[in-house]
């Protein structure tokens, strides 16, 4: 066993689970780049199959473990995720392609936070991606409770019976929490760092604010590039022709429907200020102008 | 655009019938949790964070007393932004120690996070000068390196003032 790879995870054991699950990640991740997503998924049942295996065979007691074969269970959730991510995006199915994608980025939190396992490349092509999307503003709502729950010990999670920390594993089982009651539903805000990022506006897939990850999924179905290639995205702001731009007498109303004169609304914008993405792939770039 | 933008301390001086020790019998010792008017009908209620703030206080610095107010209502957000409880904080409490401890808080409640999360930190603590009576109120919004330098230009002027 290398040393470097043994910190990975709080125990050693965990290794010899994350050896055996690797090969049926690899050939999930070279499935999804042939655009094979229902392969993709079968070998992914594999690798949960042989953690199910290894849970029945390994010691619990062991310092670490259960926390371990948790992250490795978020290890292939994740890549469960971007296969349903990437099949809906291909599908042209890009709403339920951004919860998808929300699901990945969440795992990766939490497998950075539990493990040294290395996903950079994977979280720089979520990010990349995830820029691509309409999304700015979110909503939040805001409540009064009671009190909360804690979803391992089922107690009220300020008081002394419950000792655990939301955020944090106890072995292998993840503290989160929940309200007991919603006393007052005080408001909904719009806020652009939210807890949650589905909640959005939804639009319909076929919008126009989809264009940017349409233009990637078409990007890739025609120029046969592999997936696991597309490593970011550079968004670089240029001049570009307005579309919309018409010549008109100084005193007309302007054309952008403003109620204004042209000479006072419009005039000057013949050029204005585009986002131009370019999709970094591995060996190949591809760009579009949004 | 409905969230500040700009990070921001402030430490201003705090009429008696405004501060936290004149709605609350604060502790003598450590850090007092004070309850917030929340809503329309201005309900007293407890800040979300403030039972896994407790729960690290107390697995990470024991010694440090901590009074709180049982049985009360909570906020639940839903923002990724962290609002800290109002608190008081009684002499043996400087506030660089008590905006250290948040920062070493939140650091490692944001422990894991990707490079595009923004980790915003709300925090608001009041205390009195022992010799002077003259009571303060810090408020501060900002990431965890704005509170980083909030916290070099609270220990300065401390030490200034000393």
């Amino acid at each position: 066993m290398k040393s470097s790879e043994s910190k990975f995870f709080k125990s050693d054991e965990a290794l010899q689970a994350y050896s055996a699950i690797k090969p049926s990640i690899l050939k999930s991740v070279s499935a999804v780049d042939h655009l094979r997503f229902i392969d993709a998924e079968s070998f992914l049942v594999e690798a949960r199959k042989t953690l199910v295996e290894y849970r029945k065979t390994c010691d619990d007691e062991i310092s670490g473990l259960l926390d371990d074969l948790w992250v490795l269970d978020q290890y292939v959730d994740a890549f469960s995720s971007y296969n349903r991510m990437w099949n809906d995006i291909i599908d042209q199915k890009y709403s339920s392609s951004w919860n998808e994608l929300q699901n990945v980025l969440d795992r990766l939190r939490w497998i950075k936070k539990f493990s040294n396992i290395t996903v950079c490349a994977l979280e720089l092509q979520m990010l990349g991606l995830e820029s691509l999307y309409p999304y700015q503003i979110f909503f939040s709502a805001g409540w009064i409770v009671d009190y909360f729950v804690c979803a391992i010990c089922g107690n009220d999670y300020g008081s002394d019976e419950c000792s655990h920390i939301v955020g944090e594993l106890y072995k292998g089982k993840f503290a989160s929490i929940s309200p007991n009651k919603i006393i007052e539903m005080d408001h909904v805000s719009a806020v652009e760092h939210p807890a949650d990022k589905r909640c959005v506006v939804q639009y319909p897939d076929q919008s126009n604010h989809f264009r940017n990850v349409d233009n990637l999924a078409s990007f890739i179905r025609s120029n046969e590039q592999a997936i696991s290639n597309f490593s970011s995205v550079n968004a670089i702001k240029i001049d570009v022709k307005n579309p919309k731009y018409r010549m008109l007498r100084r005193n007309d109303l302007c054309f952008c429907e403003s109620g204004i004169k042209f000479k006072k609304c419009c005039i000057s914008k013949k050029i204005v200020a585009g986002k131009f993405f370019q999709f970094v792939f591995e060996g190949k770039s591809g760009a579009v102008v949004s | 655009m409905t969230e500040k933008k700009y990070d921001e301390e402030q430490v201003v001086d705090i009429e008696g019938d405004m501060s936290i020790s004149h709605h609350y019998e604060v502790s003598d010792t450590g850090i007092t949790i004070a309850l917030a008017r929340y809503g329309v009908d201005g309900q007293l209620v407890d800040c979300s964070e403030s039972p896994t703030f407790l729960k690290w206080l107390k697995a990470n610095k024991p010694a440090i007393f901590v009074k709180k107010c049982e049985g009360v209502p909570l906020t639940s957000l839903h923002s990724n932004e962290i609002w800290m409880p109002i608190v008081f904080l009684a002499n043996d409490i400087a506030l660089p120690v008590y905006l250290n401890l948040v920062s070493s808080y939140v650091y490692e409640r944001c422990r894991g996070g990707l490079k595009s999360d923004v980790n915003r930190v709300h925090i608001t603590a009041e205390y009195e000068n022992s010799e002077t009576g003259v009571k303060k109120r810090f408020t501060f919004s900002g990431d965890l390196n704005a509170l980083q330098k909030a916290i070099k230009k609270v220990d300065v002027n401390e030490i200034l003032r000393e």
